[in-house]
């Protein structure tokens, strides 16, 4: 016998979707009866069988990634040929941002829930079946008459705690047989880096830009999930954990004072994401004593040029000064890096290189690097839109570079590293992976070997990345050196080069699954 | 505010999706030529065999490692 649902939710899972979790948890708390599915290619008959058992009013779908709308698009069009009449609506940034376009593309939809979803959604629920009703619920787009009506927006949420706690999994993330759960104690950015639509998706309703919630309740949270589920990390997924105001300070030391009552910090260890000015020595040095472990750091480019067209305010030796300051505690460290912006040229490039190599020779962390994409609503689509230049598909924007030798460049780089920078099971995830769980044996299991085995995987993560630096060097040298048409009917040369680069990550990644086998013996 | 529809067209969403970034043909913001795409996708089988061949190679080490 099916059971009425109010509302079924689909989205990314990957480290758990705390947006659409804290949806659940708001809905369920106003007395909905809401289930969530995780969306995963070919997850169409899975997501079926969950809306023909739950029979709810609402599909709800998450559309967090611009390149995932083709395959959403094929789910709705599975579901509805499938005999599903719920109502579809779609929240996240692309359909927020663009919400006409959203509708446009994917009839199936009835409407779209504009930026932060907990009372929007709410209100669509108590009205599903009275559209002469949608005009009052702010932060709706909807069809009518033949247009697409935008509602007026919903000022963001005032006060983060009066939301519950997001909705949990009996099952958890593991990693050395520890629980791990993502976090989030803040939303929002002030920054307006070019690349970045954070700040476009809360700039448009009107609230501060950045809202935290209490120390206190981020903590009691944590110490819940410790206590009833065992868990022992926690990854914050804050668009910026910032620590750079007196106020952001001030909250910092109130987290830090609550984390010691609580008696967690000699249990559990945490991660943020942070900008390199959030990082000074004494307040890294205290989080470290409350268990911070990891940091990924939003570096992103080691050319001030650059900086300033991604108008990231901060400089190429404010970079350098974060990465040591994180090498000198011996945490882990992860950084985001972009070798090609729109800006790139020839002089920008080999800058991006000597900068890899000065932080990455000595093998603390994995090099990785990418191009960066003009994603929806980001101020960086609309330059590249207003000077002619954004090219590619509105799944997958792209734009040309102004040195066509650049272009070719980017092009090799992308065909040539994207398994080893991206694959989930590159070389960089396997080296990020290893050096996160041998931090956690080292510091949460008291492991005695993990410190052995971590001067031998920083050992194999130079090579790695002295292998990658010297392919991009001899690649560049390729490109500029000699006449692209001669390079590619040659063929032997860029062949090699692919060739030593993939037969050197072959023999790392043998070593690295040596070194983790039980069977090891330092 | 508010925006007319246009009526949703089957090939234009077609049009829209199929320039995905596939490796064959090669992205389309390198705006091949079809010389140059012909000398690439020589390339790309050359790239091809040698990730087959590396790949064949990791997984008898595995094996061996796994004894």
């Amino acid at each position: 016998m099916p059971s009425n649902f109010d509302a079924l939710l689909v989205g990314y899972e990957n480290q758990e979707n705390l947006g659409l979790r804290s949806i659940v948890a708001y809905l369920r708390a106003q007395g909905y009866k809401v289930a969530m599915v995780p969306f995963s290619p070919n997850c169409e008959q899975k997501v079926l069988t969950a809306i023909q058992e739950r029979q709810p009013s609402l599909v709800g779908f998450s559309l967090i990634f611009q390149y995932g709308l083709e395959e959403f698009h094929q789910l709705m069009s599975f579901l509805r040929t499938n005999g599903v009449s719920a109502h579809f609506t779609a929240g996240g940034h692309f359909p927020s941002l663009r919400p006409e376009m959203t509708l446009k593309l994917m009839s199936e939809l009835d409407t779209v829930v504009r930026f932060e979803g907990e009372f929007t959604l709410e209100e669509l629920l108590d009205n599903l079946g009275n559209p002469s009703k949608w005009n009052s619920i702010k932060g709706l787009a909807y069809r009518s008459g033949g247009k697409v009506t935008l509602t007026p927006l919903r000022p963001l949420i005032d006060d983060l705690d009066r939301l519950p706690y997001v909705y949990r999994d009996t099952t958890w993330q593991s990693s050395s047989g520890i629980n791990i759960a993502s976090m989030l104690a803040s939303r929002g950015c002030w920054f307006n880096c070019s690349f970045c639509s954070i700040r476009q998706f809360y700039a448009g309703s009107s609230g501060p830009l950045r809202r935290s919630r209490s120390p206190n309740a981020v903590v009691d949270e944590m110490l819940r999930l410790y206590n009833e589920s065992n868990v022992r990390f926690f990854s914050f997924q804050d668009d910026d954990f910032a620590a750079r105001t007196n106020r952001q300070r001030e909250w910092l030391d109130q987290f830090l004072d609550c984390l010691s009552s609580s008696h967690l910090i000699h249990e559990i260890g945490w991660k943020i994401s942070c900008r390199v000015d959030d990082l000074e020595p004494d307040i890294l040095q205290r989080m470290i004593e409350h268990g911070l472990i990891a940091v990924y750091l939003g570096v992103e480019s080691g050319s001030n040029q650059s900086l300033r067209t991604l108008n990231k305010h901060v400089t190429v030796e404010q970079n350098l000064s974060a990465i040591q300051l994180i090498k000198n505690y011996n945490i882990a460290l992860a950084i985001g890096f972009m070798l090609f912006d729109p800006s790139s040229t020839v002089a920008t490039v080999k800058e991006n290189l000597r900068f890899l190599r000065t932080v990455g020779q000595d093998g603390y962390f994995p090099i990785n690097f990418c191009k960066m994409l003009p994603y929806a609503g980001t101020p960086i689509e609309t330059q590249l839109s207003n000077e002619g230049r954004l090219t590619g598909t509105i799944t997958h924007p792209d734009y040309d570079f102004l040195d066509p030798k650049i272009n070719w460049y980017a092009f090799l780089v992308q065909r040539i590293f994207t398994k080893r920078n991206f694959g989930s099971s590159g070389l960089v995830a396997r080296l990020q992976q290893s050096d996160f769980e041998l931090q956690l044996n080292r510091t949460l299991l008291g492991d005695q070997t993990a410190s052995d085995r971590q001067l031998i995987l920083r050992e194999l993560t130079q090579r790695s990345n002295l292998l990658a630096l010297e392919t991009l060097e001899m690649l560049l040298d390729n490109v500029l050196q000699r006449d692209i048409d001669a390079l590619f009917n040659e063929r032997d040369t860029l062949v090699e080069i692919a060739d030593r680069e993939w037969r050197g990550e072959a023999e790392i990644e043998m070593e690295l699954e040596a070194m983790l086998s039980p069977a090891y013996t330092p | 505010m508010s925006e007319r529809v246009v009526k949703f067209n089957p090939e234009e969403w077609e049009s829209i999706f199929r320039l995905r970034w596939v490796w064959d043909p090669p992205p389309p913001w390198l705006k091949l030529n079809e010389e140059m795409l012909h000398r690439f996708t020589q390339v790309e089988l050359d790239f091809k065999q040698k990730e087959l061949e590396i790949e064949m190679e990791k997984l008898q080490a595995l094996r061996k490692l796994m004894g």
